[in-house]
């Protein structure tokens, strides 16, 4: 799936359904808990697991409304959405894996050289996001067999959904405007 | 063949177990010197609801691990966050919480300490500074680089009650513009300005990292405006140069070490750290055995 995305995705597309809606949602939630508890508190306890993994849904929701969207407009009846949703967080392979190696990283390393995993965090973050987006295009090309167009629209309503939200939280609630105007 | 899921599954299950058990909190007793009661603070953390990581009460909570009397959250231009963190932190057994908010205009951040309703940053920094003193609150400087110092003037300077001088952005640009600061600041009031350390804190294991001493008479909340509203603090740069009034300095001796769990614990937690990423890594990344 990292390497060989549309393959890879050629050949879940034909196999039959495994797994429900949440299954891969719920463990990514889960995924996001535990490299919080890990690279917070340097163990990974049951407490904070949970609530960092309930903090954080908010990510796996994104993620599912957009496929949720892209399915309604421009993929009708591909797929059953459950499916799509399962093979869709396959695509977060790659961050997965990511914020795994970071939490590895960011639990090891003292507190007062943590710049260096923020560093490694800034540098490594658009080579991952461009990797996902990758993936992704593979996922709305072979798995819900989307065409050029539709599949550059796909991609597009993803991004908003997932990052727009994200950023409009922030620019609603006043909190990103000053900073990326600023000069502090 | 070796059953790649299940020993993964394993290795998670067994990571949450032992982390479970390794989450054991530390109390720590706030020393008493000269009639004052010496709190370890760290007064510029972010949580969620912001963009911190963590929930405010578990932000409390990791306080505590790392023997904090008393945090501030003080997120970007709202004060939900820490308002929440102070009614659960009154509900458990974590350090004092403050409501606080980091006021963050393009040309200044402030760090309101003890306020109850948000404060605009869309105004200069003299009016921000007097919005927080009419809520009760105390203002401080947060990591005043030169690039902000144009923000501050001359009534600006006389009004603030303090400045971070030991921040983690110094690990990697040097005290000197902080300590500039800090001088500077003391020299516009004519008296005594809180110097502060601070993390401000968002992610990973940085909590506390940077920490004020604050000498308080009693450990409310009140007591903390206090002591920074007179100065009465003391904090150490990332070269371990004390700041503050001499005489607190030498009150408070050297700074406390950092804390460290029981040996039995810290390696309990290293176990349940390793064995839960190598579990995760093997679900992700390793196919299932047919």
């Amino acid at each position: 799936m990292i390497l060989h995305p549309t393959t890879a995705y050629a050949e879940l597309a034909r196999e039959p359904a495994r797994g429900g809606l949440f299954k891969r949602p719920l463990a990514f939630a889960l995924l996001l808990g535990l490299v919080i508890a890990i690279s917070t508190s340097g163990r990974p306890t049951l407490r904070l697991v949970l609530a960092s993994a309930v903090a954080w849904s908010f990510v796996p929701a994104l993620h599912m409304a957009s496929v949720a969207l892209v399915m309604l407009t421009l993929a009708r009846a591909r797929l059953p959405v459950g499916r799509a949703v399962d093979l869709y967080f396959m695509a977060l392979l790659p961050w997965s894996a990511w914020l795994l190696g970071l939490a590895a990283m960011a639990s090891f390393i003292q507190p007062e050289h943590q710049r260096q995993v923020w560093r490694i965090f800034l540098f490594t973050a658009p080579v991952l996001f461009v990797w996902g987006k990758i993936v992704t295009l593979a996922f709305f090309r072979r798995a819900l067999g989307l065409s050029g167009r539709r599949c550059a629209a796909a991609v597009l309503l993803n991004f908003a959904i997932v990052w727009g939200s994200i950023l409009a939280f922030f620019l609603l609630s006043g909190q990103l405007w000053p900073r990326l105007v600023g000069r502090v | 063949m070796i059953p790649v899921r299940a020993v993964s599954v394993a290795l998670v299950a067994a990571g949450l177990v032992a982390g479970t058990l390794s989450d054991v909190l530390p109390i720590h007793s706030p020393p008493t010197r000269g009639g004052y009661l010496i709190l370890e603070a760290d007064l510029h953390v972010h949580s969620f609801l912001g963009d911190g990581a963590l929930w405010p009460w578990d932000v409390a909570i990791e306080a505590r691990r790392r023997a904090l009397d008393a945090i501030a959250i003080t997120n970007h231009n709202q004060v939900i966050a820490a308002q929440i963190g102070r009614f659960a932190a009154k509900r458990m057994v974590t350090p004092l919480v403050l409501v606080g908010e980091e006021i963050t205009a393009p040309d200044y951040h402030l760090i309101a300490i003890g306020i109850e309703r948000t404060v605009s940053g869309d105004q200069p920094a003299t009016a921000a500074i007097a919005d927080v003193h009419s809520q009760g609150g105390a203002a401080i400087a947060a990591h005043p680089t030169h690039r902000s110092w144009a923000a501050y003037d001359t009534t600006a300077m006389r009004e603030l009650d303090g400045a971070e001088v030991a921040h983690p952005l110094a690990y990697w640009q040097g005290s000197t513009e902080l300590r500039e600061f800090l001088a500077k600041l003391q020299r516009a009031r004519g008296r005594a300005a809180a110097a502060v350390g601070s993390s401000d804190y968002h992610a990973f294991a940085s909590l506390g990292v940077c920490r004020t001493y604050l000498f308080v008479r009693e450990r409310s909340e009140a007591a903390v405006i206090e002591a920074l509203r007179h100065g009465r603090t003391v904090a150490f740069d990332v070269g371990g140069v004390a700041h503050g009034d001499p005489e607190l300095i030498a009150l408070l001796g050297t700074r406390s070490e950092p804390t460290h769990d029981r040996p039995i614990i810290h390696w309990l937690a290293i176990v349940a750290r390793v064995s839960a990423l190598l579990g995760a890594a093997g679900l992700l990344l390793l196919r299932k055995s047919r």
